[in-house]
């Protein structure tokens, strides 16, 4: 909203009001005792696990760099062309277009799995 | 036509780069950007990879109108350049015997039309400063968050004030830009928070502490031009939207 002399009047800018509370909530994580800032970060990270927007998945080193690759082109954030490169892929599987099942190898001695699945390059 | 001033009477404080900056982001989304540097320094040209020299001693004293001084030859569409260099110290001596001083940027400004004129001073108080003042519609004022820049913001208000009382300037407040914003240390947050509870919606987006600053300034590239994502493009970025809304 513009005062008589059009100038932006009221609250805060966002952009200030948001630095000034990351800021606060980071000074109050450095007031704490080290054992108490290890524990909220340990419950902040279960808690960002809680949100299920967070996954951690064991990937090949060439194929994150190729996903650096095209965010890098296309000015995004990695987990962007992530998340559209798993819902390609579950669309197709869904079509039945892909067999993740072809690459199945057998796991020896592995207590919770019976294969792993490997992408073979050439 | 608005002209801005950018100015803040402690120096290093980032005052070129945001004159540059945000002269060079409105540039890109359409307008006709005159960009005058005032500071001997000449650090404008330097910012913009472009040569040495000063028109504005030709501009302001000889009364060489604008369209014949403005270097156009910017290599950025639709944003011109006024240069400054140590002979603008010649310019000031100059300008102390002429009569209505303090209207020479204004008079000068007459008749042309950009869509948006930055006037970039000097960290001195002298007849250039009090000039742009006088020209100006709006003043951004760039500050460091150290107790030095942030008692250079009071400066300036006071000058700003003395300017409107004295002459018939328009020129009104539009921002504080917080720059060199270092989000990791309790001194930039305290003066940040300082800066909010005294001027509030004044205060600006803060622009980071970023070192693609330092690497434009060598290359000759603003930060738009920059390649990769310099952090504080998108401090620069929100404040030219802020500064769009205004005029």
């Amino acid at each position: 909203m513009k005062d008589a002399n059009g100038f932006l009047n009221g609250n805060l800018d966002p952009a200030v009001q948001a630095a000034l509370g990351s800021g606060n909530q980071r000074r109050n994580e450095r007031a704490m005792p080290k054992k108490a800032r290890a524990n909220l970060k340990k419950s902040q990270a279960k808690q960002e696990a809680r949100n299920g927007s967070r996954a951690v998945y064991d990937l090949d080193p060439e194929l994150i760099k190729a996903i650096k690759k095209i965010a890098d082109e296309l000015c995004t954030p990695a987990s962007q062309v992530a998340g559209i490169a798993l819902h390609l892929f579950l669309q197709a599987y869904e079509r039945g277009d892909v067999d993740p099942s072809i690459y199945k190898v057998p796991l020896d001695r592995n207590p919770r799995y019976e294969y792993k699945l490997v992408w073979e390059t050439d | 036509m608005t002209v801005i001033t950018v100015a803040n009477q402690k120096g290093g404080v980032g005052k070129t780069t945001t004159a540059v900056n945000l002269a060079h982001g409105a540039a890109i989304r359409g307008m006709s950007v005159l960009v005058v540097d005032l500071d001997t320094q000449g650090n404008v040209a330097d910012a913009l990879g472009m040569d040495d020299g000063s028109e504005l001693y030709s501009w302001l004293i000889n009364g060489a109108s604008t369209d014949k001084v403005a270097v156009t030859a910017t290599g950025r569409e639709r944003l011109s350049v006024i240069r400054s260099n140590k002979t603008t110290a010649q310019l000031k001596v100059a300008a102390s015997g002429m009569d209505f001083r303090e209207m020479i940027i204004s008079n000068a400004l007459q008749g042309y039309e950009f869509d948006l004129v930055i006037l970039d001073c000097p960290p001195s108080v002298d007849i250039l400063h009090t000039a742009a003042l006088v020209a100006a519609d709006l003043l951004i004022i760039p500050t460091k968050l150290d107790q030095f820049a942030i008692k250079g913001v009071i400066e300036m208000l006071r000058s700003l004030d003395s300017v409107q009382r004295a002459t018939r300037s328009r020129c009104k407040l539009a921002g504080i830009i917080p720059t060199f914003y270092d989000k990791v240390t309790n001194e930039s947050q305290a003066q940040l928070e300082n800066l909010a509870a005294t001027y509030g919606s004044f205060v600006w987006p803060p622009v980071a502490q970023d070192t693609h600053c330092r690497v434009a300034n060598r290359v000759g590239k603003t930060l738009w031009e920059l390649e990769g994502h310099p952090r504080a493009l998108v401090g620069y970025a929100e404040c030219l939207d802020k500064l769009l809304k205004i005029i």
